[in-house]
């Protein structure tokens, strides 16, 4: 069976921020967007398999969405939808047309500034990994299994591995689109999938909050003078550790800082 | 004659206006031809401020925020200094209200 | 067999109007716009008069995105302390089937060419046609684009790809290229609410005004204009570029002059610049026109220099429009008698010459130099004001000076000799009268 390589992206229809009234005219799709779709064609090359886009996008998209499938994308479903929904709905809806996916390529980032959720709904409705913010693939060999350089704060960089099904959201510098050829721009090859809303909402993905670690109680300190109940308090003189350096196989470290958080309070 | 202090600055005019970059430059100038040149048209001409003399006489030039007008090779007395096409399909300025 | 009957490069208002031309014939035709959607790289002054339109689209008032109906039109004299102004209002502007109107070109060009597309053509946006494809005898067959696997073959081309028109240069059908034929054009779009726009302008409703302005443009010969849009004013100047080039302000610098000057600034102040835009106009007219066909290409609107800069008349959209809609008469008839050669598409020329389009620039053709001359740029404004200042200006005890007398004085003042002004208003005369 002929792999499908899905990729989702977001209609914005004009650009936030730049005083003009939407208007399809100056709409465009995200670099970041356009990154995961051309990441998905070379993919889809090493495996001999087949793009689909997948956006839930109003009707004044469609010219763009089509334009944009002219890079060599196979298919075009595009779920009509006047109007903005919340992410988990879009996730949802996106999902019933990603079912057969191992791999579900997003953009990390949208021009609306939007709060990039929806690839972590995605995820969790596929049942499939996670991995955002990557700028680079690092494994070459073609298998069900990818590893990835992914951005951390201050210039850091991480390698995360994943393994099909999953879904990851690209930024922008990982690929420059293909241009589209003049015949697929003249005469569109992608198959388009007219589809609609299945629901009117989201489903519900239960109660969940940002994770705020409890606070300590901490004793009151003790002490004869103010500056006695100071040192205590701050620990000042006493003969502590502040850093402890520990090298560890990934596992066990791990496993080192969960316990540390353990202990400090901070996981129960 | 007062002095008259522009009411908006050229990084805020240049900002009203959409430009989508393109990673190719599609101004090309050639600068031994620059060195030699005394009139520096394109300097003052260009709409856009897009070229800067510098101080050992050359000519920087910049391609991000080009109105695509032509003015610059059109005043250019020095035949072929100034390399001039358009940007790739679907970049460049891009207008809203004019 | 050749991928389509024709081939219009650039969606402007000449390439949309030919490509809708031919498409309502049922021939195949194909429209390649560079920007990312019609009208997205046009700038223009801002009014354009669209009854060649009439032919096209009846009624076309009903639906084309106007933003004024031009009712008010302004000719205003500068000098650095003075202004003249001729104003003239006319009800019937303001009603269909119209005069001028105020307008957008990405919204103008962008309804055009949907036109076109309605009809039929193919429209192809973010495609920047590259050169010509020319077949075994030299004629053109089609035209190399810069995406991949580009070329696309035509029994004709029609080159409507604007002021700088790299495809009738290639060709070699402009003889030589002259900064002096041409004048760049930049404007700030202003922002500002309608009713300061309808109160400062004196107009109500969808009505608006056209001013246009000589002088005032920092002693580099051209002029300047101010256009009333909706919730909008375009101000801005067209600058000879020479004249540009020798002397030192820079163009912004120029506009901002305008604008601080006593008879402008209170129409302008208190706005913000929502954009701002340059374009080259093609100024001299007929001196500059290149040759027009060749065998497989046509060269129409700005590409072709048809654009009427002379003073008074500031035209050029509506002379694309004709332009392009009669290059492709021309193309569909060539194509049904299957001769594509400059001879076969010779009904152009034929059509241009019996029409407004080449009877206009001839009548003009020595007007766009008469207004951008030194004469009428520095001098005539500065002897009009000088005569009115005299007549108006009550200086008792001294008694009124005569009119003739004053003309002589201001003449005199400025240095204008007679057989100048006699041989300037021979010419006014021949173009104008």
């Amino acid at each position: 069976m002929t792999p499908v390589i899905g990729v989702c992206v977001k209609w914005i229809g004009s650009q936030p921020n730049s005083g003009h009234e939407a208007d399809a005219r100056f709409a465009q799709f995200s670099a970041s967007d356009q990154a995961a779709l051309e990441t998905a064609l070379q993919r889809a090359e090493q495996l001999s398999g087949r793009v689909r886009v997948v956006s839930v996008a109003p009707a004044a998209a469609r010219t763009h969405l089509v334009a944009l499938c002219a890079s060599g994308a196979h298919e075009l479903v595009h779920i009509a939808a006047e109007g903005q929904s919340s992410s988990a709905h879009v996730a949802h809806e996106l999902a019933q047309h990603l079912q057969e996916c191992a791999s579900v390529w997003c953009g990390d980032y949208s021009l609306d500034r939007g709060s990039g959720s929806v690839p972590a709904f995605l995820a969790s409705t596929l049942g499939a990994q996670q991995a955002l913010g990557i700028v680079g693939i690092t494994s070459s060999e073609v298998s069900n299994t990818l590893d990835l350089l992914r951005r951390l704060d201050a210039g850091r960089r991480e390698i995360v591995r994943v393994v099909e099904p999953f879904v990851v959201s690209v930024e922008g510098s990982l690929a420059t689109l293909r241009r589209a050829s003049l015949a697929s721009t003249l005469r569109p090859t992608a198959t388009l999938v007219d589809a609609s809303l299945v629901s009117q909402s989201a489903p519900s993905f239960g109660e969940f909050s940002p994770f705020r670690p409890r606070p300590r109680t901490i004793a009151a300190p003790v002490g004869e003078t103010a500056l006695d109940r100071i040192k205590s308090a701050t620990s000042a003189n006493s003969p502590q550790k502040h850093s402890e350096i520990v090298t560890l196989a990934p596992e066990a470290a791990a496993q080192f800082i969960v316990e540390r958080l353990t202990e400090w309070g901070y996981l129960s | 004659m007062t002095l008259n202090w522009p009411d908006i600055s050229f990084q805020d005019r240049m900002a009203s206006s959409e430009f989508r970059v393109h990673e190719r430059a599609h101004i090309v100038v050639n600068s031994d031809s620059c060195n030699g040149c005394t009139t520096r048209a394109c300097v003052v001409a260009c709409p856009a401020n897009l070229f800067v003399p510098t101080a050992d006489g050359g000519i920087v030039f910049n391609y991000e925020q080009c109105f695509e007008c032509g003015t610059c090779y059109m005043v250019c007395n020095e035949e072929g200094a100034i390399s001039w096409s358009y940007p790739e399909g679907g970049h460049g300025i891009v207008f809203h209200n004019t | 067999m050749p991928d389509f009957d024709v081939i219009v490069v650039g969606a402007g208002p000449a390439g949309s109007c030919a490509a809708l031309t031919i498409a309502r014939t049922g021939k195949s035709v194909v429209l390649i716009e560079r920007g990312p959607f019609p009208g997205s790289k046009n700038m223009y002054g801002g009014v354009v008069y669209p009854r060649i339109l009439d032919a096209l689209i009846p009624e076309w008032w009903n639906e084309m995105p106007v933003q004024r109906w031009v009712t008010r039109r302004s000719t205003m004299l500068l000098t650095d302390t003075q202004s003249l102004s001729i104003d003239f209002r006319s009800d019937a502007w303001g009603d269909a089937p119209y005069n001028g109107a105020t307008a957008f070109r990405p919204d103008f060009d962008n309804w055009l060419a949907n036109k076109a597309v309605e009809a039929g053509a193919t429209l192809v946006c973010s495609t920047t046609v590259t050169g010509l494809i020319t077949g075994a005898n030299g004629e053109v067959i089609g035209v190399h684009t810069d995406r991949p696997d580009g070329d696309l073959t035509a029994s004709v081309v029609i080159a409507c790809d604007g002021v700088n028109s790299f495809l009738a240069k290639e060709r070699g059908m402009y003889p030589h290229t002259d900064a002096a034929h041409f004048t760049l054009g930049v404007k700030e779009t202003i922002t500002l609410s309608k009713d300061i726009i309808d109160e400062r302008f004196a107009v109500r409703g969808n009505h608006g005004v056209d001013i246009e302005i000589l002088g005032g443009t920092s002693g580099v010969n051209g002029g300047g204009f101010i256009y009333t849009n909706l919730n909008s004013i375009s101000v801005g100047v067209v600058l000879k570029l020479p004249k540009l080039a020798a002397q030192s302000k820079r163009p912004e610098e120029i506009i901002a002059g305008l604008k601080s000057h006593s008879a402008i600034a209170p129409l302008v102040e208190g706005g913000t610049v929502s954009e701002y835009s340059a374009h080259l106009i093609p100024e001299a007219g007929l001196k500059m026109m290149p040759k027009l066909l060749d065998d497989g290409l046509l060269i129409a609107g700005d590409a072709a220099a048809m654009c009427l800069a002379a003073g008074i008349w500031l035209e050029g959209v509506n002379f694309a429009m004709a332009s392009g809609m009669y290059a492709a008469q021309a193309a569909c008839e060539a194509i049904e008698k299957e001769n594509t050669s400059a001879k076969g598409l010779s009904l152009y020329k034929k059509l241009l010459e019996d029409t407004f389009v080449l009877r206009d620039h001839r009548k003009l053709r020595r007007a766009p130099q008469l207004v951008l001359s030194d004469r009428v740029q520095h001098m005539y404004p500065a002897l009009i004001t000088g005569v009115v200042q005299g007549m108006f200006q009550v200086n008792n005890p001294v008694p009124k000076p005569g009119l003739r007398k004053i003309l002589k004085n201001e003449r005199r003042r400025l240095g204008i000799r007679t057989t100048d002004l006699a041989k300037d208003a021979i010419t006014g005369f021949r173009s104008f009268g």
